[in-house]
Order: structure tokens, then C-alpha cells, then sequence
């Protein structure tokens, strides 16, 4: 291989002026330990909003005397539940720094876009559980206080921005999925 | 494992540092990247089994590394371009300039490779590390016969877009 090699080429490569930026064993920890305290940070943020949106959907249920509104709630609530263990389940499948070496660069970067194009293609699954929920909802709060044309035109305004979301998300996955098959090809 | 570490630090660090370079060309993200494949590497060798070779494990961190951080598919898949498929549009003989010297063409170079595909871009930047086509196949998981074939296309676009460069930086 080295007499097929263009030799100035790899050299140039290997001799180019470098900063020789090293790392201290102290400075690799603090930055490992930022980074767990990030990632733990971001768990308790999320988690605690979601517990507050868990407790005041548990809340309302109790306290509503509107059935329509209280089955609205109670189906927010078991939404909420179920995304949580869908997220759960995703960040799981996270590659952590320690196995990156056990994956080779092509598994790698497949597992990646695919994981991303599962999440573009299943977001509708995400939305779909709290319509029913806030349908319930809207249609026992407003039904009393709007003309038929009003629910009509909020009902229309919300299908349309489901289904701006569902479009976006939809050719998010058809680029990845055109990305993936360009991969397995090679 | 930190004695493994300051081996791996030693060893590779330069090749790392160029590697870090061909992902980021922003000198802040450049160094928050070579960090990030250090804080990686030095976790990732306490699952060390020696299944593969050092070389391989600590190329697979760092290009996984890199991969996940830089390379977001949705927004940059579409302007990337592969070795196999764009050969010319890599290579456009009107786009070469006779007189460059040593730094513009590594400059060219880090544009060419940052306009590749994630694997394509892992071979061009191990191919002038000195690693042969078997390591090569090993660390980025193709084959070696793809592997040989992506090596020839570089080789012919380094000579046609490098060789008068690099002969008149001498």
C-alpha cells in the first residue's frame, strides 16, 4: 500500500502544525462528571415537569364536576404515563461513551439515523395519544360558550396543525430513510 | 486503565487533534470535540477486552464520537456527497490552481473531506493516518474490498487535486 500512496500527501497530513492540546487526568474527570450532572440535570428537569403536569391532571380529574372534561383529563393523564415510558425506552437505547469501541463506524451511524427516523416516523403515535384527551376537553369547556362555527373553526384550526406535524415529521423519515439505504448500499 | 489512557493520549494524540480538525473547523468546537473523544476514550477503556486491537478501539470512539456529535442527518445529509458517486463534482479540474502551497492545499483538503459522507469521510481520514485497507474495514465495519475500492478514488482525487501543491510547498 505505502508504494501506491501518494507519499507527500501523508506526510503533509501527518506534519500539519498542530496546537498538541492535551488533557489532564483531573480535567477528563471534571469533564465526565459535568457531564453525568448534565444528563442527571436534565432527567430531574424533565421528570419534575412531568410530575407536575401528572399531579395536576390527577388534580383536575378529582375535582371536575363536567364529565367531558373530567374523561378529557383522565385521558391526558394516561397519556402522559405512556410517553413516559416511551421516553424512558428511547434514551435507553442511547449508545453510551463507554461501548463506542464495541461498534464498528458503520453500525454506529446506522443505529443513529435509525433511531432517528423511528422517532420522526412514530412522532404521530406521541401526538395521537393527547388528542382524545384534550378533544374531550376542548369540546366539554367550549361547547356551552361557542356557536357551532366557532368549535367548528377550532376543531379545523387543531386537525390542521396535527397534521402540519405529522407532514414535517413524515419527511424527516423519508430523508433518513433515503440516507439509511444509501448507507446499506455501500 | 488511566496508565491505558496516557498510552492512548501519547500515541494517538496528534492523530486525534487532526482527526478533531477535519469535523470541526471552528478552532472552539475543534477543541470541544478533541475533549469530548478524550473524556470518551478515557471512559470507554475500562470496557477494553482486547477483541480488537487499541488502534481500532480508540478510532471507532473517536469517529463514533465525532459522528454523533457533528453529523446531524436531517439537516446535512442532502449536501453531503459520496467517494463512489461524485468524483468529479469533487475533483472539478477548472477549480485547481497551479501555484498553492502547503497550507491551502491542506485547507482544500479539510473542505473535500468535510463535504463527504460520514463513512466516506472516516476512510479519507484514515487512509493518510497510514492504516492499511484491513484496519481500515475493521474500524468503519465495511468490507475490504469496498474499503480498496474507496482508497483508489482517494487516491486518484489526492493526485489530481494535491500533487502539484504538495511538490511546490517543498
Amino acid at each position: 500500500m505505502a508504494n501506491e500512496r501518494e507519499p507527500d500527501i501523508g506526510q503533509m497530513w501527518r506534519q500539519q502544525p498542530q496546537e498538541r492540546q492535551t488533557m489532564a487526568l483531573e480535567q477528563i474527570r471534571a469533564k465526565a462528571t459535568a457531564f453525568d450532572a448534565k444528563v442527571k440535570r436534565w432527567y430531574l428537569v424533565g421528570g419534575s415537569l412531568v410530575a407536575v403536569l401528572l399531579a395536576k391532571n390527577a388534580w383536575e380529574v378529582w375535582i371536575d364536576t363536567d364529565v367531558l372534561e373530567r374523561a378529557g383529563d383522565a385521558l391526558i393523564f394516561l397519556a402522559l404515563l405512556f410517553v413516559i415510558v416511551r421516553f424512558r425506552r428511547y434514551a435507553r437505547a442511547e449508545a453510551e461513551p463507554a461501548t463506542l469501541g464495541l461498534t464498528s463506524c458503520f453500525e454506529h451511524y446506522r443505529s443513529r439515523l435509525m433511531r432517528q427516523r423511528d422517532l420522526s416516523r412514530d412522532s404521530w403515535k406521541w401526538v395521537l395519544l393527547f388528542v382524545p384527551g384534550f378533544g374531550v376537553n376542548v369540546i366539554g369547556g367550549v361547547m356551552e360558550i361557542r356557536t357551532p362555527s366557532q368549535i367548528a373553526a377550532l376543531i379545523a384550526f387543531g386537525v390542521a396543525t396535527f397534521a402540519g406535524v405529522l407532514w414535517m415529521n413524515a419527511r424527516t423519515a423519508r430523508q433518513l430513510e433515503r440516507e439509511i439505504d444509501a448507507l446499506e448500499s455501500q | 486503565m488511566e496508565e491505558r489512557y496516557a498510552e492512548v493520549a501519547r500515541t494517538f494524540g496528534a492523530a486525534l487533534e487532526r482527526l478533531a480538525g477535519a469535523y470541526e473547523r471552528d478552532p472552539e468546537a475543534r477543541r470541544d470535540l478533541l475533549q469530548e473523544i478524550h473524556v470518551a476514550l478515557w471512559r470507554s477503556l475500562a470496557r477494553y477486552d482486547g477483541r480488537c486491537s487499541l488502534r481500532t478501539w480508540v478510532y471507532r470512539v473517536a469517529h463514533n464520537t465525532a459522528i454523533s456529535r457533528v453529523v446531524r442527518p436531517r439537516s446535512s445529509a442532502p449536501s453531503l456527497v459520496a467517494i463512489d458517486d461524485d468524483l468529479d463534482s469533487l475533483t472539478e479540474a477548472g477549480d485547481r490552481e497551479d501555484g498553492i502551497d502547503r497550507r491551502r492545499a491542506l485547507d482544500r483538503l479539510y473542505e473535500l473531506i468535510q463535504r463527504l459522507r460520514p463513512l466516506d469521510r472516516q476512510v479519507m481520514l484514515l487512509y493518510p493516518e497510514e492504516e492499511d485497507t484491513a484496519s481500515i474495514a475493521e474500524i468503519t465495519g465495511l468490507s475490504v474490498a469496498n474499503v480498496s475500492t474507496k482508497v483508489h478514488r482517494i487516491k486518484r482525487i489526492l493526485v489530481r487535486q494535491f500533487h502539484e501543491a504538495t511538490h511546490h510547498g517543498e
